[in-house]
């Protein structure tokens, strides 16, 4: 699994709820490609080592198919994580 | 009687670490392969901290030098500690167990009391909400805990010591003592050391058992009232509350530092003495205290260690006053070897509300603290090394040397 820290464009809600709606990523060209989130098919938070970090199971069509990928947004840090 | 429970995180820094690794993404779980956590050798900090299972199982020991750890198993993985990372572990934990108990003692930084006294009849028998409670702790922080459960604090960690991971013991009565607790050997008794070790294997006193049959008058000539302490430890007889919150009163502050090289010259070890101070006045004013006595302690390269103290006229916690004798300790005490470790220290406190001012003092003592109390704020602000002696401007050491407040919840403690 690889990992980045992306530029998230975000809605939150009003109890305070972050959803990603696009973001940006470098791909291995060094390409800075823009990602619109199509689907978030499952969000939980888990509190591992005390460091509480918000998960988004999520999907983007790429060619007309479904490409499943994470989303870990850090509330300590304020940092979004993609993971692919 | 009392239900008292011991939550002891199972080796706590290198799960913490793993845990957090895992969570960032990591394949590799640190608990599942030879690691363990240690400091940096090249600045010589080169020892084990904690280890994992299968890093015990090449023999590896906690305080062991790291290239020795090495040589017992070539592909060790050794990471550096992170202790924000382990007060932010032991927060969390303490989170959850306040949800648990209205009565909780935070014993170290990865050790905790429960007083389950008289919850049974609304939260059922002890056993399974231990389970409970050890298993929610994995669910949600990810790493295991070792639960005791026994009728005093002491029991209680005794049980939880008996036999890790992830496991609940009980020990909590006679029967369950005779069979868990005295086959034990002595040391494993808390409050027995190396020295009381010694002394008990010499009147023929190798486990938990025999200590408990012996005489305490013979004790007592064997080990001063210390005798009576273990042995009433061994008996299982104890009786200290649980106290909650962390309010020990702090008796002293004390920073110290490995140094990456040995010092051979007075100009160099009050660079390293200077920066030591800087900490510990940081905290001293801190915990709003003033200090009566200062000591420095000196380890030299053949790793003799020795120290030097003064009582002070005046109370002080101006970082100057503290330095000029600090100096002058090490001055009067230094045999001129090579320097491997030095330590700072101060203790004797009172409250810095009010000071008696002396006609002694040194001038401008007011000044002086308000100097300190200037530079903390822009400290606190803006970082430790944003301001810095002219000094310690060359970078071979920090500003400030020490760890900054760890110690408000020390690894390990003695006092029940």
């Amino acid at each position: 699994m690889g990992r980045q820290i992306v530029k998230v464009r975000a809605d939150f809600d009003v109890d305070g709820n972050p959803f990603p709606l696009k973001f940006k990523i470098v791909t291995e060209e060094k390409n800075l490609v823009t990602v619109r989130v199509d689907r978030i098919t499952k969000s939980d938070t888990n509190f591992y080592a005390g460091n509480k970090m918000l998960v988004y199971h999520c999907e983007s069509i790429e060619d007309g198919v479904f490409k499943p990928y994470e989303l870990r947004y850090e509330v300590d840090t304020c940092k979004w994580f993609f993971y692919y | 009687m009392r239900t008292i429970m011991h939550v002891d995180v199972n080796s706590a820094f290198l799960s913490w670490q793993a845990v957090y690794n895992l969570q960032k993404g990591d394949k590799v779980d640190l608990r599942q392969i030879p690691s363990v956590v240690g400091g940096s050798q090249a600045d010589r900090h080169g020892i084990v901290l904690a280890k994992s299972t299968p890093a015990k199982k090449y023999g590896i020991n906690t305080g062991e030098v790291l290239w020795q750890a090495r040589q017992k198993c070539p592909d060790l993985v050794v990471v550096p500690p992170d202790y924000e990372l382990y007060i932010k572990c032991s927060d969390a934990l303490a989170e959850i167990l306040k949800e648990h108990s209205p009565l909780i003692q935070r014993f170290s930084i990865d050790e905790a009391f429960l007083d389950y006294s008289g919850m049974s009849e609304n939260f059922g028998p002890p056993v399974p909400y231990a389970y409970a409670l050890k298993e929610k702790i994995k669910k949600t922080l990810g790493f295991t805990v070792n639960i005791g459960i026994g009728p005093n604090k002491l029991l209680a960690k005794i049980a939880g010591d008996l036999k890790k991971p992830d496991m609940v013991h009980t020990l909590l009565n006679q029967k369950e003592m005779a069979e868990k607790m005295w086959p034990l050997p002595v040391q494993d008794l808390f409050m027995v050391g190396r020295a009381s070790k010694k002394k008990l294997n010499d009147i023929a006193v190798y486990t938990i058992g025999d200590l408990a049959k012996c005489e305490p008058e013979i004790l007592k000539y064997k080990l001063k009232s210390h005798g009576i302490l273990i042995w009433q430890y061994a008996n299982g007889l104890e009786e200290s509350p649980v106290h909650e919150g962390y309010n020990l009163i702090m008796k002293g502050i004390g920073n110290s530092t490995t140094i990456r090289f040995d010092v051979i010259d007075r100009k160099t070890a009050y660079k390293v003495l200077l920066s030591l101070t800087e900490s510990v006045a940081y905290r001293l004013r801190r915990v709003q205290a003033v200090c009566g006595v200062v000591s420095v302690s000196i380890r030299t390269s053949e790793l003799n260690m020795y120290s030097h103290q003064r009582k002070l006229f005046n109370r002080t916690d101006v970082t100057n006053e503290i330095y000029k004798n600090v100096v002058e300790l090490f001055n009067e005490g230094w045999q001129g070897e090579p320097i491997r470790h030095l330590g700072v220290r101060v203790t004797d406190f009172s409250s810095s509300e009010f000071t008696q001012f002396s006609i002694f003092d040194t001038k401008d003592i007011v000044k002086k603290q308000a100097l300190d109390s200037a530079i903390d704020r822009i400290r606190n602000r803006y970082g430790n090394s944003i301001i810095k002696r002219a000094v310690l401007a060359d970078d071979q050491f920090h500003a400030m040397t020490g760890g900054m407040g760890a110690d408000e919840y020390p690894v390990m403690s003695t006092i029940l």
